[in-house]
């Protein structure tokens, strides 16, 4: 469970998720919504937002540590991240390692989590609201259906 | 109106704790949400909505120790679905 609402910058990334992500799909008499919220800048005291991609990795600073937000897959590898549905074998496929280097059961690259909440959260363009949006905040609704 | 698509769950994943999957069902081709259909003991049909690209579900169980046993089954749902959902003779379709 989280404390916080996301949101994204993303109308594309959040049309899809009322249009797809419901359990049922929208229809003309019930249908989804998107909200756009005018996030004042500077925020109010009071109000935090956070951007999760600069709160993994500014909690991720030293690049030679484990855990860390770096992979050890080859270049493609992130496409697996993103999209393993289409990608999953790069999940799974051992890294090249450096002639002479033995040992251990193969296994797929380094996958950790602070890679995956980044990832993620560069997908959809995301940041976190702790708490609830301020009614003020609501610009527009658009009905999806 | 939506063409609802799915794939049939029950019997493929494992029950536990009287939990049954039925179905992985979803409208948009291209999103990346679907909704899988179970029961609990035989009951009411209830859904979890999952985010395939995260491999995860979107929702929890009330009971936690029954969110768990639930939670677990996401992997191997999802391998289903992502095998068989871009594959037309493996789904099935409805109207709603």
């Amino acid at each position: 469970m989280t404390p916080c609402i996301s949101l994204t910058r993303s109308y594309a990334v959040a049309e899809d998720y009322a249009r797809n992500a419901g359990l049922a799909p929208p229809t003309p008499a019930a249908p989804a919504y998107v909200y756009v919220v005018d996030v004042p800048d500077p925020l109010p005291a009071g109000v935090a937002i956070y951007d999760p991609v600069e709160y993994v990795a500014s909690r991720n600073r030293n690049p030679v540590t484990q855990p860390s937000y770096h992979h050890n897959g080859g270049s493609k590898f992130l496409l697996a991240v993103v999209d393993p549905s289409a990608h999953g074998a790069l999940l799974t496929t051992p890294p090249v390692r450096p002639p002479g280097m033995h040992g251990g059961a193969p296994a797929g690259p380094i996958l950790t989590e602070q890679l995956e909440t980044m990832v993620n959260a560069l997908r959809d363009a995301e940041a976190l609201i702790v708490g609830s949006v301020p009614r003020a905040w609501i610009i527009e609704r658009f009905d999806i259906s | 109106m939506a063409q609802i698509r799915s794939i049939p769950l029950e019997g493929r994943i494992a029950t536990a704790n009287g939990i049954r999957f039925l179905r992985a069902e979803w409208w948009g081709d291209l999103s990346r949400f679907v909704v899988i259909r179970y029961s609990e003991r035989g009951g009411a049909e209830k859904s979890l909505r999952m985010d395939i690209d995260k491999r995860v579900f979107l929702d929890h169980v009330a009971d936690p120790a029954r969110d768990k046993v639930v939670q677990k089954q996401a992997l191997p749902i999802w391998e289903i679905v992502a095998k068989e959902r871009n594959a037309p003779e493996l789904r099935t379709s409805l109207a709603r």
